[in-house]
């Protein structure tokens, strides 16, 4: 009995010894990086983040020589993670990729969150992808057919037509409160949701008449023909949907939202160290091979650096405060 | 018969291999507190991208039904769930462990669990089209009614103790509200605090509520004593066609309660272990032992919770919409092999879909026969003193909480809910009744504050229009007469008086 109880306990030593040391496939000295980078997603697994960067990690594991494992630090809306982000120590924290999603995190500018980082918090790395936010009704709804419609009918019928969006502050939600700010007479019913699957469901399951969501992960179902698109919130007409007009085109009204997502280091990083990840991740991004699973995905690849994304960033700032959502519920 | 032609995919040297990972993989990761089915797919998902589409799918859903089976494990023998679909097979399941009876739980658990997968697996393939559509009609006024129905199984949970179980139910609800409202991004009781702005995630409150205060009841005991008393486990690792018939009844209630609440976009995994098991008490007879170790209330949430397991995957598959965290885990699989779910992919690749269904039943009976094998390894788990076994279940509580989450605040948080777990266990307010309010108040919320929207606050005529709502509520108002009713099994003394059988080890 005796010699079952060591066993056991021996076993048990083993498998912890196993499961936090496994992960140390140190390479040689001097190398940079030395060991396995963690590249952190600061939200749950299954999520379109973790999807992505799971699905890019070995890819730049490949370009830096060493493993690359995505770990997910949840809670507080991404800012359980961004927190630490901004506090990263240059020496310490050097093997630690984070990821930032936009417009996500502008939502420190709502005032209720007393949140004192800014994107000036983040030392940036470059930017990823960019999902545009994309509008659609059921595939057989036969009410209005384009935007102009949909539009001429919820000014028609007020308080008839209801739209599923992410929960306030989201991309989706913003693209549908910037329209009832900027176009007349323009107000929709609105549930919310915390992922995609409830807003899909509501809409194909005919309890709401039109979803607001992203242009990448509901192609599919356009391709399917459960819904179809009425129009993409971006600057001009999207590659991923080239027959769907854009808001600005039907309205005039620049309504220009999407799902971003960049990567960032700790700040104060060593300038050769950060070249490292960046060409990596340039690199990375240009594999054959990446880019295939990635239009499996429908998911667009947008590579920015230096300049051209921290426009892009400049330009998400304004619009997030254009829309004002902060003070548009209460 | 097209369907049968692709099984013999499923005989491949590295389908069985990528079989076999999953099941041990789901195993390991689902019978530790903390780490959950979902974060051990996402774990195996980097391994499937050098597999071939089909073998990475199946190695992924092994894990998943795997996963589920595993949490069960650590649930029966020491009071410590590892995944919220087994938190309710802690409340028999442990009560027979601590009579002795630990090899006889988890036989009925394996067979209960191994044929809820197949039945449910059975499901998935032959009726994935038109069960999706069903699932289609699940609106606000369903998911409020959903929870709601799922709430009355606090009743089941309290043992006589009903008002304290209904405050508890309230408690668990009051805490739900915690968080960054969706509707109007105002945080609600957060008191600025980082941790408490996405709300109380459902792992920490369950690893909380039962693991670590199970430790520290351990700890609280004599350390040279031991969970069950017993010195010898059974040998019997396979049930009985005799036992099995005996329970007949109360399998099929579980396995029908599984393969019925799978489909139910996000309620479905966690409500309907709970459903089952009230399900099961309301037919309890005079002479069963519900909160004292009654094995029929043990068959009836594991059938439930494996009977989940392949239904859950239909909207996933045929509609694209993954009705919960694992399944979108698998969902994202199946897009970055080139898999769009979806109605066409039945028709473009059905040797590819088919193959990955075979692969889930046939790595439903390999994880019978891994069970059959770890089994009675696992029951030693119980012989060891609690002076040992009670401090590492604590430990083992904010290692997985921590792994799991990799956020330090959600440690503090299941300590605070270890602790009150511990009280509330002793005070007898139903710690069950906490969890439930806490997993059905944000759909009963989002439910009723949806439907309010959508009937423009006039419910009533709403749910009288939607055929599925008012068969919910049927089955609410059943539910209640029974809740009120008095019940045989709660004559005998309550739960803290021992009991006549002294523990034995079982024949």
């Amino acid at each position: 009995m005796k010699f079952k109880r060591r066993d056991m306990l021996r076993m048990g030593a083993a498998t912890t010894a196993g499961a936090v040391f496994a992960p140390g496939l140190i390479r040689a000295q001097g190398a940079f990086p030395s060991g396995p980078v963690q590249l952190v997603v600061p939200f749950s697994p299954g999520g379109g983040a973790d999807r992505t960067f799971r699905l890019f990690a070995p890819y730049i594991s490949e370009e830096l020589g060493v493993p690359v494992n995505v770990i997910n630090i949840e809670g507080g809306g991404g800012w359980v993670a961004w927190q630490q982000m901004a506090n990263w120590d240059p020496e310490e924290d050097d093997h630690i990729i984070g990821t930032i999603n936009f417009p996500h995190v502008f939502s420190y500018l709502d005032p209720r969150m007393n949140r004192s980082e800014t994107v000036e918090s983040f030392n940036f790395l470059a930017w990823h992808s960019l999902d545009p936010c994309v509008w659609a009704v059921r595939h057989d709804e036969d009410r209005f057919d384009g935007l102009e419609d949909f539009i001429e009918y919820v000014q028609n019928n007020p308080g008839e037509i209801t739209m599923s969006s992410t929960a306030v502050g989201s991309d989706d939600h913003m693209g549908i409160a910037f329209a009832e700010k900027f176009i007349p007479d323009f107000n929709v019913r609105k549930l919310y949701a915390n992922g995609d699957s409830k807003k899909l469901q509501e809409v194909i399951g005919g309890v709401s008449d039109a979803v607001a969501g992203n242009v990448g992960y509901y192609s599919s179902f356009v391709e399917d023909e459960q819904i179809r698109f009425i129009t993409v919130l971006h600057e001009e007409r999207f590659d991923g949907a080239p027959d769907t007009p854009t808001f600005q085109e039907v309205t005039g009204e620049p309504n220009i939202s999407f799902a971003g997502r960049t990567m960032c280091v700790a700040n104060g990083l060593a300038e050769e160290k950060k070249q490292v990840y960046a060409d990596a991740i340039e690199r990375a991004i240009q594999n054959e091979e990446y880019l295939e699973r990635e239009r499996a995905n429908n998911n667009n690849i947008q590579f920015m650096r230096g300049d051209e994304m921290w426009n892009k960033i400049e330009e998400t700032r304004e619009y997030v405060e254009s829309v004002e959502f902060w003070n548009e519920e209460t | 018969m097209e369907i049968l032609s692709y099984a013999l995919n499923v005989l491949t040297f590295s389908n069985m291999a990528a079989m076999l990972v999953g099941v041990a993989t789901g195993m390991i990761i689902g019978a530790i507190p903390g780490l959950s089915p979902p974060m051990a797919i996402a774990l195996l998902i980097p391994v499937s991208f050098q597999l071939a589409p089909d073998t990475a799918i199946i190695l992924l859903v092994s894990c998943y039904a795997a996963g589920i089976y595993g949490g069960s494990f650590s649930a029966i023998l020491l009071r410590a769930p590892g995944t919220s679909a087994s938190a309710a097979s802690a409340i028999e399941g442990y009560e027979l462990t601590k009579r002795g009876k630990a090899v006889e739980a988890i036989r009925i658990s394996t067979f209960a669990s191994v044929v809820g997968g197949l039945l449910s697996g059975v499901a998935l393939m032959t009726l994935a089209p038109p069960l999706a559509r069903f699932s289609l009609y699940f609106g606000p006024s369903e998911f409020f009614l959903v929870a709601l129905l799922g709430l009355t199984s606090i009743a089941a949970v309290t043992f006589g103790a009903l008002f304290r179980g209904l405050i508890a139910g309230l408690f668990g609800m009051l805490i739900s509200t915690i968080g960054i409202d969706m509707n109007s991004g105002f945080p609600r009781y957060t008191f600025d605090y980082i941790g408490f702005q996405s709300g109380i995630q459902i792992l920490p409150a369950i690893v909380g509520l039962f693991a670590f205060a199970q430790g520290l009841e351990l700890c609280q005991g004599r350390a040279t004593g031991t969970i069950s008393g017993v010195t010898r486990l059974s040998w019997n690792v396979w049930p009985s066609f005799a036992e099995v018939f005996r329970l007949r009844w109360s399998l099929i209630r579980g396995w029908v309660t599984g393969l019925v609440m799978g489909i139910v976009p996000a309620a479905g995994a966690s409500v309907g272990q709970w459903i089952a098991y009230a399900w099961e008490a309301n037919y309890a007879k005079p002479g069963d032992r519900f909160g004292r170790g009654e094995i029929k209330g043990l068959a009836a949430t594991e059938g439930s919770n494996n009977g989940v397991t392949g239904t859950s995957l239909i909207p996933m598959f045929v509609l694209g919409i993954p009705g919960g965290i694992s399944a979108a885990v698998i969902f994202g699989a199946l897009m970055i092999h080139g898999l769009q779910p979806g109605m066409r992919l039945f028709t473009n690749q059905p040797e590819v879909i088919y193959t990955i269904m075979w692969g889930f039943l046939a790595a439903n009976v390999l994880m019978g026969l891994v069970a059959g094998v770890v089994a009675r390894m696992m029951a030693y788990l119980t012989l060891i003193p609690q002076g040992i076994i009670g401090p590492l279940i604590l430990i083992f509580s904010v290692i997985g909480v921590y792994a799991g989450t990799n956020n330090i605040h959600n440690v503090w948080i299941m300590m605070g809910f270890g602790v009150m777990g511990f009280y509330a266990q002793k005070w007898r307010f139903a710690p069950a009744g906490i969890l439930l309010g806490l997993i059905l108040g944000p759909i009963a919320e989002s439910g009723f504050r949806d439907m309010m929207i959508v009937s423009d606050n006039n419910p009533i005529p709403y749910i009288a229009g939607r055929p599925i709502s008012v068969v919910i509520v049927v089955m609410i108002l059943i539910a209640f007469y029974f809740a009120f009713k008095p019940k045989a099994w709660v004559s005998v003394p309550p739960v803290e008086e021992e009991d006549d059988d002294t523990p034995t080890s079982d024949k």
